[in-house]
């Protein structure tokens, strides 16, 4: 009865800090979207130009929420609790590997993959293989042919492998320090 | 599965995704105000040719600029033709698409302080030890 209650209390709570946050962040756009007013005032041309730049974005990251929304879409449908049965059955070099591999390759900017990961950290993937997913998003295959005409063929596979195993570092520092096992309770 | 199920597991979804719009729209405007208003030139002239002290800021240059990865090949293009170490352009093609000062109210909110902080504070560290190996092991 007691654990019920504690289970309500926390639930109440998490609920607040949602609305909380929900709240924070619409003002943290207003405040920008102000910042540019003000700014417009004094510089029109420049704003005007940071605005259209702002208007390219949002335009070229559509497809990436869309492909966001599917990837939530199906994690939504996996059950929570064979989930974290495999997560804890899994080692934990695997899982750190699996999330850099998967985040090497996502697309789009690294924002558009926080509320995945997110759901992801709810269904109990620890922030050490979510930090691995994020940090191993940094190398661009569909640009290595570009990068290489930049910087030369063998500089960005090295650079690209080393970022790979410092994905696996910096999960592991992470959940380090986050003393937070793969899995949760 | 039945229906009901995935009906609810998309609105779950979509509804999530929504709730992160507004902090999403706000990076992407921050974004847009450093575009004009940090530019690579003044950040260039803060390079020294020191190593360490470049990498840290090349790395640091990364964190604060934010794009497409195409941009920093450009500018990173652009270091090296100005003579900048590769070590310095390194460390900022790894911090550019790593670390993201301008993302930072973003994940702060999802994530929470604590990851935040760890996340971006590792990756630029993170970004000069891979600046410095990748220099090493191609020996340019």
């Amino acid at each position: 009865m007691e654990k019920k209650n504690l289970k309500h209390l926390k639930q109440g709570k998490n609920s607040k800090q949602k609305k909380k946050s929900s709240k924070n962040s619409w003002f943290m756009l207003m405040g920008i979207l102000g910042l540019y007013v003000l700014l417009y005032l004094m510089k029109p041309d420049p704003i005007k130009e940071a605005f259209l730049y702002t208007m390219h974005l949002i335009v070229s990251i559509l497809p990436v929420l869309l492909l966001v929304l599917i990837f939530m879409f199906l994690f939504n449908l996996v059950n929570e609790d064979k989930l974290k049965a495999l997560i804890m059955k899994s080692p934990n070099f695997l899982k750190y590997m699996v999330m850099a591999v998967l985040g090497t390759f996502s697309h789009g900017p690294i924002y558009a993959w926080y509320p995945l990961m997110k759901t992801l950290h709810d269904k109990g993937i620890s922030y050490g293989n979510i930090a691995s997913f994020l940090y191993a998003r940094s190398i661009k295959l569909n640009f290595i042919p570009l990068a290489a005409v930049y910087f030369g063929l063998e500089y960005i596979i090295v650079l690209s492998i080393m970022i790979f195993i410092f994905s696996y570092f910096q999960g592991i520092l992470i959940d380090f320090f986050y003393k937070e096992k793969i899995l949760i309770n | 599965m039945n229906s009901t199920k995935i009906k609810k597991s998309f609105q779950k979804s979509l509804f999530s995704l929504l709730k992160t719009l507004p902090i999403m729209m706000s990076v992407m405007l921050l974004i847009g105000l450093f575009k004009i208003f940090v530019s690579f030139e003044k950040i260039n002239t803060l390079l020294t040719g020191n190593t360490i002290i470049d990498s840290l800021y090349g790395a640091l240059s990364g964190s604060i600029l934010a794009g497409n990865v195409v941009n920093s090949y450009v500018i990173g293009h652009e270091m090296l033709a100005s003579s900048i170490s590769l070590y310095a352009v390194t460390a900022f093609l790894v911090a550019w698409v790593t670390v993201g000062f301008v993302q930072i109210p973003a994940e702060k909110e999802i994530f929470g302080t604590k990851f935040t902080v760890l996340r971006n504070l590792f990756s630029v560290i993170l970004s000069i030890v891979i600046s410095i190996l990748t220099v090493t092991i191609v020996g340019v």
